[in-house]
């Protein structure tokens, strides 16, 4: 498997026709900016980012017809081009730029809570350096410390926050999650498994979410080896597929694009701290 | 323990890179100490934040059929959302979490009224609100209708009964 990752070039053509299809699937199911039909809402937080935007203006004027669709397809066009002219690193910036503007006019819409587009834009990041082989590979691996720290820290904020004491809260999430299966889909799989667990008290589930935390929280043991790394991605990529078909979280998927860099290895020089890379 | 750490290597091997990751990693323990979120420095609460203890969904009836099924889910969260939201302004209800807080905390008060009106949804107008509803609709449902209704449904896990509200009729 590692061998294949050997030839960058590949390595990036790869990383960048998942990147397409996860955007394709979304944008088939009118999750685009032309999709969102020009909404009238914005929903900013307290992301200094957003308010730059959103004070410019920029996100409101490309949520306007026509540029809603210019953006769309242009988004897809850089990424396109990406792989057809692979080693040109200003298509990647570009690239980088329209997915911050994309994700951003996306999000406003629906608040910025969620980090659909957050794989496609970090991963873009390493492939900026395609003509520097050592820059890659180290920014891979530092890619890779992200990652674990993504699901990491959601461990952390889970224990910081005292989830382990409130004993309801796994099916309080559930419910809020399934709350149209149970309203408006008679019959469902999720409906029945709901139904049968509303015969015991909540707390009687609570393990899940221990067992939900200690999973994320064990994922810390890749910052200290590598050895355990497809155990890792095999492990995370079930935690999002459930978390999809169970807790319906879809938005999510697309940030297991961000596995990738757990297969890109710097060599065992790198460990021992000389210059120059090979992959192991 | 510390002999093979992965900045130390960074540092040796590529001086550029490791300046740049550390100026990351900074910023995003900064903000995550913070706990707020600055486009590319997320933070990951994955439901640890406050328990929800009412259970509250829309339905929409497009000429008396229940429509829910034709969305997909991120579209019809992003509906419910809206209506959400729509709902708090009408009301005036002020949330912990409300931006206009934030706003009168971050600027000065000669220019909250620009802030509010490029930040907020303040001067939403009923008409356009309820257009953009249809015409969303039926672009993420593919189907065409005449009359639409919309209720705010309230789920008591305990008695399994279902509460419901009339939001829109059109």
């Amino acid at each position: 498997m590692t061998l294949l990752f050997e030839n960058l070039i590949f390595t990036k053509r790869l990383i960048l026709f998942s990147c397409l299809l996860f955007i394709f699937q979304r944008f088939l199911i009118g999750l685009s900016l032309f999709g969102l039909s020009e909404p009238e809402q914005i929903y900013v937080g307290s992301d200094n980012t957003y308010w730059i935007l959103h004070l410019l203006n920029i996100p409101q004027i490309l949520l306007k017809t026509p540029f809603n669709w210019i953006i769309d397809i242009c988004f897809v066009i850089t990424i396109l081009s990406q792989i057809i002219w692979v080693k040109n690193k200003y298509l990647t910036i570009i690239s980088i730029c329209l997915t911050t503007l994309h994700s951003i006019s996306f999000f406003s819409c629906l608040g910025n809570q969620n980090h659909t587009y957050l794989g496609i834009l970090f991963i873009q990041f390493p492939l900026i350096f395609i003509d520097n082989r050592e820059r890659f590979l180290i920014w891979f691996a530092g890619l890779r410390y992200y990652t674990l720290f993504l699901y990491v820290s959601s461990g952390f904020w889970k224990l910081f926050r005292g989830n382990l004491e409130e004993p309801d809260r796994f099916m309080n999430v559930f419910i809020s999650q399934n709350i149209d299966y149970l309203v408006s889909f008679d019959g469902s799989l999720i409906q029945n498994i709901l139904y049968w667990m509303f015969q015991f008290s909540f707390d009687t589930f609570s393990f899940f979410w221990i067992v939900v935390t200690f999973f994320q929280l064990s994922l810390s043991i890749g910052f200290f080896t590598r050895r355990f790394d497809s155990v890792l991605m095999v492990l995370i990529f079930l935690f999002h597929l459930v978390s999809a078909f169970f807790f319906q979280i879809w938005s999510f998927l697309p940030v297991t694009i961000l596995l990738f860099s757990f297969l890109i290895k710097p060599s065992q020089k790198f460990k021992r701290g000389c210059a120059g890379f090979q992959i192991s | 323990m510390f002999k093979n750490l992965f900045l130390k290597s960074v540092l040796k091997n590529d001086p550029k890179s490791f300046w740049f990751f550390l100026l990351f990693i900074l910023l995003q323990t900064f903000f995550t100490f913070k706990g707020i979120e600055n486009y590319p420095f997320f933070n990951f609460g994955m439901f640890s934040g406050e328990l929800q203890t009412e259970f509250t969904t829309y339905e929409i009836y497009s000429d008396g059929e229940s429509i829910v099924h034709c969305f997909s889910d991120e579209s019809y969260s992003i509906l419910k959302r809206n209506i959400d939201e729509y709902l708090r302004i009408k009301k005036q209800l002020l949330t912990t979490n409300d931006i206009t807080i934030t706003i009168k905390r971050r600027v000065p008060e000669s220019w909250v009224p620009f802030f509010e009106k490029q930040l907020t949804n303040k001067y939403i107008e009923d008409v356009r609100f309820k257009k953009w509803v249809v015409h969303f609709t039926k672009y993420q449902t593919k189907r065409t209708f005449e009359h639409y209704t919309i209720y705010k449904t309230t789920f008591d896990p305990k008695t399994k009964y279902e509460t419901r509200e009339l939001i829109f009729k059109e």
